[in-house]
């Protein structure tokens, strides 16, 4: 059925809009942008902070955009000086308590007050009284620090407790001047950090990013959290080569507005302390740093001599691309396919919001590339393990035929200690690919940071080898990607490039049959 | 600590005379206010279970009117009016009277209670008896043109 659309007028453009659109949404989405503070996509519309306020033909007073549809024939102005003025005297209404503490202010660069004052203030103020002083610096929880101060009272943070995490920590305390944010209990839901996200001011601040970087400095990419199957969208804020933050980035069909606390420290694993730097090679039970060239052509070597009894374990935790190059290089070799995924390590259950219990970020996409045969049981007749990622095998004896082990993985485990050649390889941050969610939506992340010196991705390793056997040498994510969608129905009819910011779902999938539905 | 069961009857029937649950606040806050003298963080709690709503939803009501109090008063609450018509009467001069005599400062939006716990001196602003200013009210009763002697005479006969 297609959707009711009116024709409005936004400072003098007609704009088409679907019947029920707020003003504030119609204008951004023809381009003009309202000032807000209250007003959040994803939460109620309360109409408090009065920054909205926008001049609709007919209407004796301005009428907030966003809690006001659009209605046919509508004539709005959002530049008159009668809006302008409002605007402003808004603006300076909210300031004339605010410490104005900017240089020692965290959220200075990404501030609604500051950005506002600049494109909608530049007032001299007129207040001269002493200002009213609240609880500074405030632990209210693991996450986060409140500095009800430079709170402007947008009730954001109450909203977000009350309608999505429904946890109820925050409340307006006190009234008039006095009125400040509180939290009445610690705030330590597994969604908190997006407090910091949503609080347009320096009020809400994270923990873990305040005082690290001034926001200037920082560069941004845009990427797919790693932490489970949901795959929310995000940006990564990375400064002098190093991930600084992560935060979540719109897609209505995944993850809103939003993503978990837990999500959010991932970069961390990037520069942990048993991260794989270096190739390695076991020799006389010690393990000895070697060059990428040497460890590759070690574990070639293996490979070429136990090629058709290699028992191989793939990972839920690599992208579609590596899983596909991968199952390329088996399938040269005429190896048995990756055995079946492991379980998801164990962590949270499945919850309302967002949350998966299985904490592989691509369990959908890199299943379509492996067996259902476990990976002990083709360990019994396999006289080399290639292990990818997981801890799979951590007592070799076990299986005493096994004349060889290749580790290839992101982090030092007790099957890379075992191993007889360890080969590091990039993470999620370091590189291009994809990543299909529970959804079967797919993906893309892109290279945030550079990976350690000689480190490449398990698509580029697996491609390499394989041209050994025959194989196709891949020049890029890209090019795996199109070799890929030929393949395998779940990417049918889909490109790299093609899957854009908010990524696609299959045809055969479940969310595309919902949508269409 | 629990609220009374006769307090936990009378909840229950205004819980059915408004169409919401946070409706009922003002009233059962009264209520409960009497049961315990004023509302601690535990009191809150006691009315958040009972009501079923979430505790941030009973302390910004309790927060913001200044007639739940979140402290311990006095037995006689004197809400002494400093707004204008009785500040012209004299209120000023009266109201330092009586922090002279109680030994305690007056402050809005509660006062300073006495060590002996017999009087909370409180500044309100009009309590809409200009026509008899200066005035002030002790617990619920109205105390109409004040004057010095007065005022001696009312903290003298109070029981």
């Amino acid at each position: 059925m297609a959707q009711e659309t009116v024709k409005i007028t936004i400072n003098g453009k007609e704009v088409v809009a679907p019947k029920g659109t707020l003003i504030i949404e119609a204008a951004a989405q023809a381009g003009v942008e309202i000032p807000h503070y209250c007003y959040h996509p994803h939460l109620s519309r309360p109409a408090v902070c009065r920054m909205c306020l926008v001049d609709v033909e007919g209407q004796r007073k301005l009428q907030p955009s966003c809690s006001t549809p659009v209605q046919s024939g509508q004539v709005i102005r959002t530049d008159s000086p009668k809006v302008q003025e409002a605007v402003r005297e808004v603006l300076e209404f909210t300031l004339i308590n605010h410490p104005l503490d900017c240089p020692v202010c965290d959220q200075a660069g990404e501030c609604g007050l500051q950005n506002n004052y600049q494109d909608y203030g530049l007032y001299n103020t007129k207040f001269t009284l002493p200002k009213v002083h609240k609880a500074k610096v405030q632990k209210i929880g693991p996450t986060l620090t409140l500095d009800a101060e430079r709170c402007i009272l947008c009730s954001r943070c109450v909203r977000f407790t009350d309608e999505i995490t429904k946890t109820h920590e925050m409340g307006i305390m006190q009234r008039g001047d006095h009125a400040e944010i509180r939290a009445v209990k610690e705030v330590n839901n597994p969604y908190s950090t997006n407090l910091a996200d949503i609080c347009p001011v320096g009020a809400l601040t994270q923990n873990d990013f305040r005082f690290k970087v001034r926001v200037w400095y920082l560069k941004h990419e845009q990427s797919i959290c790693p932490g489970c199957a949901r795959g929310c969208n995000i940006v990564v804020d990375h400064y002098r080569g190093e991930a600084q933050r992560m935060r979540p980035r719109n897609n209505n069909a995944v993850n809103q507005s939003w993503m978990c606390d837990d999500g959010r420290l991932l970069y961390k694993a990037i520069r942990s302390e048993d991260r794989l730097n270096a190739p390695m090679l076991r020799k006389d039970g010690k393990r000895l740093a070697v060059t990428p060239s040497v460890a590759f052509s070690e574990a070639l070597q293996l490979l070429e001599k136990h090629a058709k009894h290699t028992a191989t374990q793939g990972s839920a935790f690599v992208s579609n691309e590596d899983a596909f190059a991968l199952a390329m290089l088996l399938k040269m070799m005429q190896a048995p396919v990756a055995a079946s995924l492991r379980e998801s390590p164990a962590g949270w259950d499945d919850d309302a919001l967002l949350r998966k219990a299985d904490r592989t970020p691509n369990r959908t996409g890199a299943s379509a590339f492996s067996g259902t045969e476990d990976f002990a049981v083709r360990l019994k007749n396999a006289t080399l393990a290639l292990v990818i990622q997981e801890d799979a095998l951590p007592d070799r004896s076990l299986y005493p035929q096994l004349a060889g082990v290749i580790y290839v993985g992101t982090h030092d485990c007790p099957t890379a200690k075992a191993a007889d050649v360890v080969l590091p390889m990039a993470m999620w941050a370091e590189y291009e690919g994809s990543f299909t969610n529970f959804q079967g939506r797919v993906q893309r992340f892109r290279p945030v940071v550079a990976a350690p010196e000689g480190v490449v991705p398990l698509w580029q390793l697996a491609s390499r080898w394989s041209q050994a056997f025959g194989g196709k040498l891949f020049a890029s994510a890209a090019e795996v990607f199109r070799a890929m969608a030929t393949e395998h129905p779940l990417f049918a009819k889909m490109t790299f490039d093609g899957l854009g910011e908010l990524g696609l779902c299959a045809p055969s999938t479940e969310q595309s049959k919902e949508a269409q539905a | 600590m629990q609220l009374k069961p006769e307090t936990k009857t009378k909840i229950k029937a205004l819980l059915e005379r408004y169409p919401q649950r946070q409706a009922t606040l003002l009233p059962v806050l009264h209520l409960v206010q009497e049961d315990f003298g004023y509302l601690s963080d535990e009191v809150e709690e006691l009315v958040a279970k009972e009501l079923d709503i979430p505790r941030a939803a009973v302390s910004e009501v309790v927060t913001f009117y200044t007639m739940f109090y979140r402290e311990p008063i006095g037995k006689y609450h004197i809400m002494a009016c400093h707004n204008l018509s009785c500040t012209l009467m004299g209120a000023e001069k009266l109201i330092q009277h009586l922090e002279h005599r109680l030994g305690v400062k007056s402050k809005a939006p509660l006062g300073e209670t006495t060590e002996d716990r017999r009087f909370t001196l409180t500044r309100v602003e009009c309590l809409g008896a200009c026509g008899e200013a200066p005035m002030m009210q002790i617990n619920d009763k109205y105390h109409l043109n004040l004057t010095i002697e007065k005022i001696d005479k009312i903290l003298e006969e109070l029981p």
